[in-house]
C-alpha cells in the first residue's frame, strides 16, 4: 500500500512540479517582458500624442544626443548593480572629469588625448574609492557613496566657482567633430558591444552576477569578491568618464551643475528597465539600456507634447511606479539591498 | 485576486496616462478655442470700446508658438511669470510652451533641441551659459533672460538667430540693498546667498552687496553663508552666532526668511534687505524691519517676449546692440505704499504692461515704435511709472 502511495505521489509530485515550473517560466517571461512592453507603450503613446513628430529625423538625432550619456553610464552601472552595489558619485565625478579636461584644454599645454585620458581617470578614482569604502572600511555602499558624493560636489563647487562667472567655457566650434551624431553613434555601439561581451562572456560580468546572487556562496566558491567588485566600479568609472567627455563638448563648458542629478536618473533608468537593483543572475545589460532609452524618450516626448512641467513629472512618476511595481520580483526580497 | 487588483491598477494608471497624452495632443487647440471663446465674450461685453479693438487687432496677427524656459515655474517668480504669460496668451495670438531647465546647461540644450523639433517659432531662453545652447536652436530666433554674463553676450552676438539678452542690474540691486542697510544704521551685517556659480544674476547681487560693504570701513561683514536655498536656516544661524549683528542681506526673498526674522526675535534689532519680495513682507515693512526689497522681476520675461514678438512679426530688432546685456530697471520697494501698489499692479490680474500698452510696443502694430523707445521703456520701469500709468 505504501509503495502504491509512493508511486502515485511521485507522479502527482512530478505533475505538480511541472505545473510549478510552467508557472515559474510564465512568470519569468511576463517579468522579462514588462519593461519591453513599457518601452513599446511609451513609444507608441508618445508617437500618437506627438502626431509622429517623435520619429522625425531631427528628433531622432535629438533622442540620440539626449540619451547618449545615460545609456553609456547605464552600461557601466550594470556591472556595479549586478553585484548589488551602487554609486551615487557618478554625477559629481562626471562634473569633475569635465572640469579637469576643460582646465587642461584651456591651459593649452597638453595634447587633447592626454587631457581626455586624465579626465576619464577622475571618475575611475571616484568609483574605486566607493568600492574601497565598502570593501575595506565596511561602510554600507549607500552611505559611503552618498558621503563621497558630497565631498566631490563640494570640490566641484569650489573649483568651478574660482572663476568669476562660475563657468569655464571652451569653443563649441573647435570641438564640433566630437559632438557629432556619427561619432556618438560609433562610440555608443562600441561601448554597448564591449559592455555586452564583458558582461555576458567574461568573469567581470559573470562573477558580478554570482556575487549579486549570494555574496557568501560566491566567496565560498573561491571567487575573489573584492577583485570583481573593484573591476565593476572601474568599468563604471570609465563609462562615466567617456560620458563626461561627450557631455562636456555638447555643452561646451562646465559649471558646478554639470553632471548633477545623473546618479538619480541612473537609478530611475536601472529600475525602469527591469534591472534588479539587488543584482544577481536576472541582471541583463539590455535592461539597463532599455531603461535609459525609456526615460530619455519619455522626457523628450512629453516635452514635444507641450505639456505642463508638473504634469510631465507626474506622468514620469506614475509610469515609474507602474513598471517597477509590475516587474519587481518581490519573492527575491528587498528592492535595494 | 492580488493579480486582478494589480492588473486593474495598472490598467487604470495606464488609461490615466493615455488620457493625459490625448489631452496634451489637443491642449493647444482647446486653449485656442477657449481663448477664442473668451475673446468673443470680451468683445461682446466691450463692444465699441478700445479694449475690444485691441483684442481684435491682436487676434488678426499671425499665430506663433513660443517656448519659454525658466529654472522652475513653481517658486514665486516662476508662478508670477506664468501668470503674466497667460495674460499675454489670452490677448495675443500666441501659444506658450513652458519648460523647466533646473538651471543646468544639459537640460537647457535638451529642451532647446526638443523645442526646435516641435516646430517652435521662437525661444525665450534661460540658463544659457554656453554658446552651445544658442547653436542648438539652429535658425529659431532666441532671446535670453538672466544667467548670462557680458562675456557670453559678446560671444553670442555673432549668431544670426540670437536677438539679445534682457536682465535687471542685479549688481546694482545688491549694492542698493547694502546702501539701504547702511542708511538704516546697520554696521555689522551678514549675507545669505545662493551657492556661487549656479546663477550669474543671483551671484551679482551678492557681489554688489559685498562691494558696498568693502567700500565702507565702518561696516563689517560678520558672515557669508552660501547654500542652495536654505536662507531661513542661515538667518537662524546668524541670530544665534552673532548677537551683535544688526543687518542681513538675503539675495532672494522668501517667506521662510521673513518668518525666521520673527521667530528668531530679530524684529526691532536687526534690519533686513532682500531682492524680490515675499507675501509676508508687508508686515516687516510696516514695523521697519525690511528696509529694501524689489518687485516685478518676472516682467523680464514679458520684455523678452516683446523683443521676440517684434522680430517674429516683421523682423524688427528691439535690442539694437546685441553685444550688450539689455538692462531693465528694477522696481525698488521701500514703503508699505510701494508694496501695496506692487501687489495691486504687478501681481494683479493685469501685468505691469496691459495688452494695449504691449501692442504699442510692437512695431508691426505701431510703426513709430523703435528700439530706442523700447530701451526707454525698460529704463522707466519703476513703481512710480507703473502707478502713474494705472492712475491714468
Amino acid at each position: 500500500m505504501g509503495g502504491k502511495q509512493v508511486s502515485r505521489t511521485s507522479e502527482e509530485n512530478l505533475l505538480i512540479q511541472q505545473q510549478l515550473d510552467k508557472k515559474a517560466r510564465q512568470k519569468d517571461l511576463v517579468m522579462n517582458l514588462i519593461p519591453y512592453a513599457g518601452f513599446v507603450f511609451v513609444v507608441t503613446a508618445l508617437a500618437i500624442a506627438t502626431g509622429g513628430n517623435l520619429f522625425s529625423t531631427n528628433n531622432l538625432a535629438n533622442i540620440l544626443n539626449q540619451s547618449f550619456v545615460m545609456i553609456i553610464v547605464a552600461v557601466g552601472a550594470s556591472f556595479v548593480y549586478a553585484h548589488g552595489g551602487m554609486d551615487f558619485t557618478v554625477g559629481a565625478s562626471m562634473g569633475l572629469a569635465e572640469f579637469v579636461i576643460v582646465t587642461m584644454i584651456l591651459a593649452n599645454r597638453v595634447p587633447l588625448a592626454i587631457a581626455l585620458f586624465v579626465g576619464v581617470l577622475v571618475p575611475v578614482a571616484s568609483s574605486v574609492s566607493v568600492a574601497c569604502c565598502a570593501l575595506y572600511l565596511k561602510i554600507p555602499v549607500f552611505v559611503g557613496s552618498l558621503g563621497l558624493r558630497m565631498v566631490l560636489m563640494g570640490v566641484l563647487n569650489m573649483v568651478t566657482t574660482s572663476s568669476e562667472s562660475g563657468q569655464l567655457n571652451i569653443s563649441y566650434n573647435d570641438y564640433r567633430f566630437i559632438d557629432n551624431v556619427a561619432v556618438k553613434l560609433f562610440v555608443l555601439i562600441a561601448i554597448i558591444v564591449a559592455g555586452y561581451y564583458l558582461f555576458e562572456y567574461t568573469g567581470i560580468g559573470k562573477k558580478a552576477k554570482i556575487i549579486g546572487g549570494n555574496r557568501t556562496v560566491a566567496r565560498e566558491s573561491g571567487i575573489n569578491v573584492s577583485k570583481y567588485v573593484i573591476w565593476g566600479y572601474v568599468f563604471l568609472g570609465v563609462c562615466v568618464g567617456i560620458a563626461g567627455i561627450f557631455s562636456l563638448f555638447r555643452a561646451a563648458g562646465v559649471s558646478n551643475t554639470s553632471g548633477s542629478g545623473t546618479e538619480f536618473n541612473l537609478m530611475t533608468c536601472i529600475a525602469l528597465g527591469g534591472f534588479p537593483l539587488k543584482g544577481g543572475q536576472r541582471s541583463k545589460i539590455i535592461n539597463a539600456i532599455l531603461g535609459a532609452m525609456t526615460v530619455c524618450i519619455l522626457s523628450n516626448g512629453l516635452l514635444l507634447c507641450n505639456l505642463d512641467a508638473n504634469i510631465i513629472n507626474g506622468i514620469k512618476g506614475l509610469l515609474f511606479i507602474v513598471i517597477v511595481g509590475l516587474s519587481y520580483d518581490r519573492s527575491s526580497g528587498k528592492l535595494v539591498s | 485576486m492580488k493579480r486582478q487588483i494589480k492588473k486593474w491598477t495598472a490598467l487604470l494608471l495606464s488609461a490615466a496616462m493615455v488620457f493625459a497624452m490625448v489631452g496634451c495632443g489637443s491642449s493647444g487647440e482647446d486653449k485656442k478655442e477657449e481663448q477664442g471663446g473668451q475673446k468673443e465674450e470680451n468683445q461682446t461685453k466691450l463692444e465699441d470700446t478700445s479694449a475690444a479693438d485691441v483684442d481684435e487687432t491682436l487676434a488678426a496677427a499671425p499665430h506663433f508658438n513660443i517656448t519659454v524656459m525658466l529654472g522652475n515655474f513653481t517658486d514665486s517668480q516662476g508662478v508670477e511669470t506664468k501668470q503674466m504669460l497667460e495674460y499675454i496668451e489670452k490677448h495675443f495670438n500666441v501659444t506658450f510652451n513652458y519648460v523647466e531647465t533646473s538651471n543646468t546647461t544639459e537640460n537647457t540644450i535638451a529642451a532647446i533641441e526638443t523645442a526646435v523639433a516641435s516646430d517652435t517659432d521662437g525661444i525665450i531662453g534661460a540658463c544659457v551659459k554656453t554658446a552651445a545652447c544658442v547653436e542648438a536652436a539652429g535658425d529659431v530666433p532666441m532671446v535670453n533672460q538672466p544667467d548670462i554674463g557680458e562675456e557670453m553676450t559678446k560671444e553670442l552676438a555673432g549668431k544670426a538667430n540670437y536677438l539679445g539678452s534682457v536682465c535687471e542690474d542685479d549688481y546694482a540691486q545688491g549694492y542698493a540693498a547694502g546702501a539701504a542697510l547702511y542708511e538704516a544704521g546697520c554696521r555689522k551685517v551678514c549675507i545669505a546667498r545662493m551657492t556661487v556659480g549656479i546663477s550669474e544674476s543671483i551671484d551679482n547681487r551678492g557681489i554688489g552687496f559685498l562691494d558696498f560693504v568693502a567700500e565702507h570701513d565702518d561696516m563689517e561683514l560678520l558672515a557669508d553663508n552660501q547654500s542652495r536655498g536654505q536662507y531661513a536656516d542661515a538667518v537662524a544661524t546668524f541670530a544665534s552666532a552673532f548677537p551683535e549683528m544688526d543687518g542681513i542681506f538675503c539675495v532672494i526673498a522668501n517667506d521662510g526668511v521673513s518668518q525666521a526674522m520673527v521667530t528668531e526675535g530679530l524684529v526691532g534689532s536687526v534690519k533686513l534687505a532682500t531682492v524680490g519680495y515675499a507675501s509676508s513682507d508687508k508686515q516687516l515693512l510696516e514695523n521697519g524691519t525690511l528696509v529694501y526689497c524689489t518687485g516685478g522681476k518676472s516682467a523680464i520675461t514679458m520684455t523678452c517676449f516683446l523683443a521676440l514678438y517684434n522680430y517674429l512679426l516683421d523682423e524688427s530688432k528691439m535690442i539694437d546692440d546685441e553685444t550688450r546685456l539689455m538692462t531693465r530697471n528694477s522696481m525698488e520697494i521701500k514703503s508699505v505704499e510701494d508694496f501695496e501698489a506692487m501687489e495691486k499692479y504687478v501681481v494683479g490680474d493685469v501685468p505691469p504692461y496691459n495688452a494695449e500698452e504691449m501692442m504699442n510696443m510692437v512695431h508691426y502694430f505701431n510703426e513709430e515704435f523703435t528700439a530706442e523707445d523700447f530701451a526707454g521703456i525698460c529704463d522707466n520701469y519703476t513703481i512710480e511709472d507703473l502707478m502713474s500709468r494705472r492712475s491714468n
